[in-house]
């Protein structure tokens, strides 16, 4: 579903992404582990196409209509519309624009590009309200303006809500689980793990290895100044749990 | 001559107020960018335009009860500047709508000024008075509707007077075409207890200048300014507010923003006088701006007098651009890049729109504005 090969990417003219190389396919869960600052962040946006990125060189492939298609230069927005979604490590505030009125917007957006017919506003509140409570979250968030005074854990939650709703065949979570307590956390991956399925895949970004006790992965990999350093099974993040990365590094 | 007529207190009246006219007018010179108050506004093309004087009246929806059969005599002009001046001369008197006491007007009141391409090349001098009885309550619309209308100058004068716990809510569209002048004078004195709450909109014109005076005459006064500039191509809009506190005891708030597209211009100039006696006093003010563009300019200053000690007042104005990781974010969601433009736009009117409580206005400005 997703191919990276020796993928180069810089922001403001420093190297960031230093030759990754990850493959997933439709039915997995990834794990991407790694000290501050090694990329990861990075990784998830150079995938999603954020314009303050550039990639340098390799291949960033993704399955759009059965075809492994080139999605360098796509727009973030197209390859939304195709699946890929990302869940922010740092969500953004977006003031004046109610929640119910966004999200209702991207799910149209969404709909539209794979020929649905768009949904009216009470059809979709009966549909959002549904999956919020799977998520336990307060009936006002919806005419809240998009995740302005939100408390951390309650961004969170929005991101997965979102992912819910949107129902994305490649979905990475940045980060997802960092500020929140556990019972928060048990719930997010609850939410996480019911949209699982063997159609869409995952990458989960994280820097502790507990979310990944709710939320079992297929792979793990460390990633280490820009490069995937090592890749193993779910072990693979005990053993960081356990020593650390200091190990790897060498 | 017409002799009955030239008996009359009416032609008194007017002649004499014509007279005053042209003295002050004779030494009101024509600003320039050195005049304080036009720093920021040009000027050169309004002097370049041949304009006819012309007449037209309000056309007034829902207000028949309130309308006064005679028109009224403007009050002095002084001070006021060239263009009241102007106004006064060209056009001396004025409608009124007069609320009765104690009465509270449901129905938004409205008040269009409608003109159309046969207008071209013309000069209007309307002028309106709007009294609030005391404790009367009403919601008026005032739309200046002149769309197809180009190289014309509409110079009017608003005066509103509220007496003693009236209150007024008070939405005024401006719709010009690009090849436009409007100057725009506002005039609202408040009594003790009365309260307005007003929302300006322009989408600019050739030079659109909007002068907003309040005078916040007696205690427990409060006033709610608020307004927008939506601007786009070469168009310009210039809001100058003048919230004069005199009393103790009052409030004012305003918030004001601006869009800017293309080679678009905003000024924004917002004084605020505390006077010695005005304790206790509770003033705000916020400007905000959003370049959608590099070519688009903002003036933006805010004038603060204080000559009381125990007073809240602060103001402040932000000048910004659309913010890439929020486009980012929407997009993130398939929302278009286009789309998801609009939405932050829309996001950034949000809160100063939602200054409009009555939903009757809202929905009309609304109406105008999309
Ligand atoms: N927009 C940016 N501008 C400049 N440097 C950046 C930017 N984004 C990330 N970086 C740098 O790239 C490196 C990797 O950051 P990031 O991908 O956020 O790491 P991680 O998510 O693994 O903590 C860091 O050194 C960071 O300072
Ligand atoms: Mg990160």
């Amino acid at each position: 579903m997703l191919n990276i090969k020796n993928l180069y990417a810089s922001v403001q003219g420093n190297q960031i992404l230093k030759g990754v190389s990850l493959a997933v396919n439709a039915g997995e869960v990834h794990a991407i582990m790694g000290p501050n600052g090694s990329g990861k962040s990075t990784l998830s946006r150079v995938v999603t196409g954020h314009p303050q990125y550039t990639v340098d060189g390799g291949v960033l492939e993704y399955d759009i209509g059965g075809q492994m298609t080139n999605i360098i230069g796509k727009e973030p927005d197209e390859r939304a519309r195709e699946g890929i979604f990302l869940a922010f490590q740092y969500p953004v505030e977006i003031p004046g624009v109610p929640a119910s009125e966004f999200l209702r917007a991207s799910y149209n957006a969404v709909g539209r590009h794979h020929g649905l017919e768009e949904m009216d506003p009470i059809d979709f509140d009966v549909f959002v309200r549904e999956k919020m409570k799977v998520l336990e979250m307060d009936d006002k968030y919806l005419d809240r303006a998009l995740n302005v005074d939100f408390s951390g854990g309650e961004k969170k939650r929005n991101e997965i809500l979102q992912m819910a709703v949107l129902n994305p065949r490649l979905a990475l979570l940045d980060e997802t689980d960092s500020g929140l307590d556990i019972d928060s956390m048990k719930i997010v991956a609850h939410g996480v793990n019911t949209l699982r399925s063997k159609r869409n895949a995952m990458i989960v970004i994280t820097h502790y290895q507990r979310l990944l006790n709710f939320i079992k992965p297929d792979f793990v990999h460390i990633l280490y100044q820009g490069k995937i350093i090592k890749s193993g099974g779910p072990d693979l993040a005990l053993k960081v749990e356990d020593k650390g990365y200091d190990w790897l590094i060498k | 001559m017409n002799t009955a007529f030239d008996s009359t207190q009416l032609f008194k009246s007017l002649s004499q107020g014509r007279e005053e006219s042209f003295k002050a007018l004779a030494a009101l010179p024509w600003p320039n960018f050195k005049d304080e108050d036009w720093k920021y506004t040009s000027l050169n093309a309004l002097a370049q335009a041949s304009c006819v004087p012309s007449s037209k009246p309000f056309v007034f929806e829902n207000c028949q009860k309130f309308l006064t059969n005679a028109p009224l005599i403007k009050e002095n002009v002084n001070p006021g500047g060239l263009f009241k001046a102007l106004n006064r001369i060209f056009s001396p008197s004025c409608q009124m709508i007069d609320i009765p006491p104690g009465l509270e007007v449901n129905l938004p009141l409205k008040i269009v000024y409608a003109l159309n391409a046969s207008d071209n090349g013309k000069a209007f001098f309307p002028g309106l008075t709007i009294r609030l009885g005391k404790g009367a309550r009403a919601r008026i619309l005032q739309i200046f509707s002149s769309r197809n209308a180009a190289g014309i100058l509409i110079d009017d004068v608003n005066d509103i007077m509220l007496e003693p716990e009236a209150e007024l809510e008070l939405v005024q569209i401006f719709l010009n075409d690009a090849q436009s002048f409007q100057i725009s004078h506002t005039h609202v004195h408040q009594k003790k207890d009365s309260r307005l709450r007003m929302f300006q909109y322009t989408d600019g014109a050739n030079v659109f200048r909007n002068n907003l005076n309040v005078v916040l005459d007696a205690e427990g006064s409060e006033t709610v300014l608020n307004g927008l500039h939506d601007l786009k191509d070469i168009r310009q809009a210039d809001s100058h507010t003048f919230v004069d506190h005199v009393a103790p005891n009052a409030r004012s708030n305003q918030l004001y923003k601006s869009i800017l597209d293309g080679e678009s211009r905003s000024v924004f100039n917002g004084k605020i006088l505390v006077r010695r006696e005005a304790q206790l006093t509770n003033s705000y003010q916020l400007n905000k701006n959003l370049l959608l563009s590099r070519d688009a300019r903002v003036d933006t200053k805010p004038q603060l007098q204080i000559y009381a000690d125990d007073v809240k007042c602060s103001h402040g104005a932000t000048i910004g651009q659309l913010d890439d990781e929020q486009l980012f974010y929407l997009q993130t969601r398939g929302v278009g890049k286009d789309d998801a433009r609009k939405m932050l736009i829309r996001g950034f009117v949000d809160d100063v729109i939602n200054q409009v409580k009555d939903l009757g206005l809202k929905k009309s400005l609304l109406e105008a504005i999309s």
